[in-house]
Order: C-alpha cells, then structure tokens, then sequence
C-alpha cells in the first residue's frame, strides 16, 4: 500500500513527461502488477488527452478571432490600392521624364486688342538719358509698367550755417552733412 | 492571449473584450517593477480579468470545433463532444487559483516556472495547484459519470 502512496506522488511528473527514466521505470513495473494504481493513471492520461483535445479547439476558435482581427484592419481593397498608387507614380514620373512640364505661355494682347502670337516678343523699352545737373539729384523710382521710367529729381538745399563750413571740408562733420541733406530729401 | 482567455471563458466575445481591457490596462497599470517582464504579467492580468468576468456570456457550443474523425458515426461524434463539454464544465467548478493553474500548464502547455512567475507564486504553489486541480476534476468526472448512469 505504501509502496501505491509513492507512486501516486509521482503522478503528476509522470503525466507531465517530467519524470526522469528510473522513475519512469519504477511507474510502468509498479503499474503492470497494481489495478487499481492503473485504473488511477489510465483515468488521468485520459483526462489529460481530453484537455489536450479541449485545448485545439480553444485554439481554433482563437485562429478564428485572429483572422477576423486580421480581416478588418485590412480591408480586401487595401493591396489594390496600394498597386494602383504604384501604378500612378510610375506613370507620372514616366511622364516627367519624356516631357518635362512646361508652363503655359500667357496669352500676350496688342493694343488693339488682339492676341499676339505666342512668340511675339514685345519691343523693349527704349534707352534714354537725361542730364542732371550738378545742384540736383537724380532718384530712380520703380514703377508697375516697364515702359514708364519715373525719376525723382531732387534739390540739395543745405542749411545755411552747414552750406558756411563746407568750404572747411572737416571730414568729421561729413556725416551730420550728410543727415542734413537727407532730411532735407525727405521734408522735400 | 485570446487562446488563454478562450480556454477559460469559452466565448469569442467575451475573449476578445478580456483581451481589449487588458491592453488598456497595459496602458494604465503596466508591468511598473524594473525586474517584472511585460508578458506574464499580461497573462496575469488576462487570468484575473477571466475570472473576475461579471456579465459572462454562454459558452459557446464545441460542436464545430471539436476535431473528430470523419469515419466517427454520429453517435460517437455526440458522444465525444459531450465528454469534453462536461470536462469544460468540470474545469469551470474548480477554485480560480487551480483552474489558471491547470489550464496553463496542461492547455497552454507552460512550465512551472512560467506559470510561478505568471500567477507571482512560489514553483511548489503552482504544482500544488495543479495537483489537488486534477484530482478534483476526477472527482467531478467520476460524479458526472455516475449521476449519468444512475
């Protein structure tokens, strides 16, 4: 009977595959003279291959779940999708580099009213020259029509007391003769 | 982990909503010790939020997932289903500490030593559990079959 208590405690090991090969040995010579020990492992062998079979079909349900799980974040269009855009951007590119894009030329009208050709070149503005005098300064102003040319022309007008002491030619006072003068462009 | 919340609550829904919560508790409440890995302690979580399930769903039926062979008759496919339901019957009385026990380590064919770290106890805590598990699952098959044939 003693001899049934010690083999029982090694149930569990011998049902886990846990059980080295000596006491594997003890088990299966114990087993082959004890019904009742036998009866007890058959029992729980079997049960333990009933949850093994339990275990499958809870991983099939899982595999089920899975997949559903898989399915709905990826909807069946996705890789079309995906090979559609590849599709578009080889294309495009294709297209870039057979013809560069160019942009459209605006359509130029004549005075008149009429469109000129494409090509049409408009005549450029004429040079012009215009003498400035020496007691005056001459200011280009940028102006929106590129057939106007605008220039400012402004009197040097100096204050008295500075206009006395140019004659000096001090080149420390340059800069407060200078500030003068461009105040004076301003209030002019 | 939706394989170890299925083999204790046997519904897809009810695993998959176990599964969810404990991802969001990963957020929340995770692994916080240096030294604890993050996967047990999501297979601690989803075995506490398995037994602790307030609004359980049937289990749904083993018929379709049963693997039986083709030349079984009918009988013996019905049979065969009934054993195992009445096994997960079996399984769904036993104390929650033996139950994850058993299920991890005879399911989710785990060793003791994960199983110990899973359920943060001592390795001959979790033999214990798993021994006095299967002994009372006999007993519960052994008074099932006898209640049938009675």
């Amino acid at each position: 009977m003693t001899q049934c208590k010690d083999i029982r405690a090694g149930l569990d090991d011998w049902l886990d595959h846990l059980a080295d090969a000596r006491i594997r040995a003890e088990i299966d010579a114990h087993l082959a003279e004890c019904d009742a020990c036998t009866r007890l492992f058959k029992r729980h062998q079997k049960i333990n291959r009933d949850l093994t079979a339990l275990s499958q079909a809870a991983d099939r349900m899982a595999d089920t779940v899975k997949s559903k799980a898989a399915t709905s974040r990826a909807p069946w269009w996705r890789p079309l999708l995906r090979v559609a855009a590849a599709i578009l951007i080889v294309a495009g590119a294709g297209l870039f580099v057979v013809r560069p894009w160019q942009p459209e030329a605006p359509v130029q009208i004549a005075d008149n009213g009429d469109a000129l050709p494409p090509d049409h070149q408009p005549p450029s503005p004429p040079a012009f020259r215009i003498t400035v005098p020496d007691d005056r300064m001459a200011v280009p102003v940028e102006s929106a029509n590129p057939r106007i040319h605008i220039v400012w022309l402004y009197q040097e007008v100096l204050p008295p007391d500075e206009a006395a002491g140019d004659d000096a030619d001090d080149s420390s006072s340059t800069p407060s003769k200078n500030k003068e003068t461009v105040r004076c462009y301003e209030s002019c | 982990m939706i394989g170890l919340a299925l083999k204790i609550v046997w519904n897809r829904h009810d695993a998959e909503e176990i599964v969810q919560e404990a991802f969001k508790l990963t957020l929340t409440n995770g692994p916080r010790l240096p030294h604890e890995r993050y996967e047990p302690w999501m297979f601690r979580t989803v075995a506490n939020l398995c037994l602790n399930l307030r609004r359980r769903r049937r289990p749904e039926p083993l018929t379709e997932w049963t693997d039986i062979p083709q030349t079984a008759s009918p009988a013996d496919r019905l049979q065969r289903i009934e054993q195992l339901d009445n096994l997960r019957t079996a399984i769904a009385k036993l104390p929650g500490q033996q139950r994850i026990a058993l299920v991890l380590r005879t399911m989710e064919q785990m060793s003791y030593t994960d199983i110990a770290e899973i359920m943060a106890l001592s390795v001959a805590a979790v033999r214990s559990h798993v021994h006095f598990a299967r002994q009372r699952l006999a007993e519960l098959l052994d008074a099932d079959t006898m209640e049938a044939q009675s």
